[in-house]
């Protein structure tokens, strides 16, 4: 086996602005004890085979780093599946006036999975419920009897 | 906004117009126009209204407590049960 002591890795005609340019390669693989530890490919996406663990400051990976709220009441509606194309996770936030009465129930779903139940009995209700959906869910407001009224319906992207 | 309906279990899904969502799009899916879409829903919510039981319906129509405190007391007991009755007439027991 060969080894190589550089201190750095340049292409024929680089300018030395990075440290390992491979720029004909489709991947860049990192082994350790002979597997596969992190791969970048082509699409600049980075798989890591292990655990992160990251001792500064992780930014740009948490729900609402770098998004924010937008208001897209006029564009939702109830009993109608969306989804979450944005490529991370998403925050949204739905304002219900419901009426009185005795029979509506209220459920948000993040795909087939209940994520939230609202459910009045005999007085006027007006409230606000919030659930993240990750990248590629679905989500919808469903409603059994009478329609409420969707005062807001706000989403963090 | 563009929608699509699953004709088997009538559920409408929405999707961005601009196609920045057409990967996403369940096969199967069926697109419905704007104007069949509000058919559409005005066609679910009759059913959800008409699977109601008497109760549900009644519940659903009563005036709030506020309201009907406020009947008596304009209205005095014959009022107010004057206004409730209306709505037990309306919905009779199944």
């Amino acid at each position: 086996m060969s080894e190589i002591k550089v201190n750095s890795v340049v292409n024929s005609t680089g300018d030395n602005d990075s440290g390992l340019d491979l720029s004909t390669n489709d991947q860049v693989i990192i082994k350790t004890a002979n597997t596969t530890a992190l791969t970048v490919d082509s699409s600049q996406n980075v798989t890591l085979a292990g655990n992160l663990t990251v001792t500064g400051t992780a930014t740009g990976t948490s729900v609402g780093d770098n998004q924010s709220w937008t208001d897209v009441t006029s564009s939702r509606s109830s009993n109608t599946v969306y989804t979450n194309s944005t490529g991370r996770p998403i925050m949204v936030s739905v304002g219900l006036e419901i009426v009185a009465g005795g029979a509506t129930v209220n459920w948000f779903y993040v795909g087939s999975v209940i994520v939230a139940m609202i459910k009045n009995t005999s007085a006027e209700l007006a409230t606000t419920t919030s659930f993240i959906v990750p990248n590629g869910a679905t989500y919808k407001h469903q409603y059994q009897s009478v329609a409420p009224t969707i005062s807001n319906w706000s989403e963090l992207s | 906004m563009k929608h699509y309906i699953d004709k088997t279990t009538k559920e409408i899904f929405s999707y961005e117009s601009d196609g920045s969502q057409d990967d996403y799009i369940k096969s199967g899916l069926v697109p419905i126009s704007d104007t069949a879409l509000a058919t559409l829903r005005e066609e679910q919510e009759q059913a959800r209204l008409d699977a109601l039981t008497y109760e549900e319906k009644r519940a659903n129509e009563y005036p709030t407590i506020a309201n009907q405190l406020d009947d008596l007391y304009h209205n005095g007991i014959d009022g107010w049960k004057t206004t409730i009755k209306a709505i037990k007439d309306k919905y009779p027991k199944e």
